[in-house]
């Protein structure tokens, strides 16, 4: 390893022989003008408080958006939208997520309804039945009036979960989907990747 | 000044179920260098049409990974309330 601050061409250097001539943190004016990188997906920031490095590994942050849906588990139903607004921050294993959702119409779906499109699986290791909310927002005739509740039945990569009033264990029908309405919330989940 | 978009699958990832997570980058460019990279992301699993329809390579992997077993042993695993 090189270190060199000052001069015209400040850096720090990791030189490894057997894979790399040269890498380098390139500094401008003091500061960092150049990105930490790894080389690969698995490799991180390995935080000094366990002897298990695995579980103690930043190695994933990303944000983006995703298109949130509404899907029915019987017979598929056409849904008119208003609105489909999702935004994630992925931090190691912990996706956050902000959802907007908005429809006009139905035509044809049975079944219970589900809100789809997350960014990531769920993870394998959730507890059975994870619940996320409940939801900041919730409007439309057909949708239940009390504090709604998203619900992930199958624990192993879901990326769409069924709706539960917080008073009964009944999930939402499609048939709540009717004229014009909305759902809008915040939560976090953990996911495999 | 040239300001340029354009969209790539820039990452996929398959999980231990056979599920396909996929990452789409836009990327702007000014004049050819590259100044932002935005991500959206979106998940297919076995058995999911939609997959067929999704840009390259989304379409190969979900063949190459999504045999009967998969999805059999996916749609098994799924639960209703």
């Amino acid at each position: 390893m090189t270190t060199v601050i000052g001069g015209s061409s400040p850096s720090i250097t990791f030189s490894d022989s057997t894979t790399q001539s040269t890498a380098a943190l390139p500094l401008t004016g003091g500061q960092l003008s150049g990105n930490l990188t790894f080389s690969t997906g698995t490799n991180g920031i390995v935080f000094n408080n366990s002897s298990a490095a695995i579980n103690s590994t930043l190695n994933d942050y990303e944000t983006g958006t995703w298109t949130p849906t509404l899907i029915t588990d019987g017979t598929g139903a056409t849904i008119t939208y208003s609105s489909q607004l999702g935004k994630f921050t992925k931090i190691g294993n912990i996706v956050y997520v902000e959802c907007e959702i908005g429809w006009t119409a139905r035509s044809g779906g049975s079944g219970n309804v589900l809100v789809g499109g997350f960014p990531f699986g769920l993870t394998d290791s959730a507890v059975y039945g994870m619940r996320l909310g409940p939801f900041s927002f919730v409007a439309g005739t057909g949708m239940p009036t009390t504090p709604v509740l998203g619900y992930f039945t199958t624990p192993s990569s879901a990326t769409a979960f069924y709706l539960y009033p917080t008073t009964s264990n009944t999930a939402v029908g499609s048939a709540a989907i009717t004229g014009g309405g909305g759902l809008a919330f915040k939560g976090f989940y953990t996911c495999n990747f | 000044m040239t300001l340029a978009s354009t969209t790539t699958i820039d990452r996929t990832e398959v999980l231990q179920d056979g599920s396909i997570q996929v990452r789409q980058a836009e990327i702007i460019t000014k004049d050819g260098v590259e100044i932002a990279r935005n991500f959206h992301r979106w998940v297919r699993h076995p058995g999911d049409t939609e997959a067929q329809s999704d840009p390259a390579p989304v379409p190969a992997i979900a063949s190459a990974v999504w045999t009967s077993e998969v999805i059999s042993a996916y749609q098994a695993a799924q639960a209703k309330p």
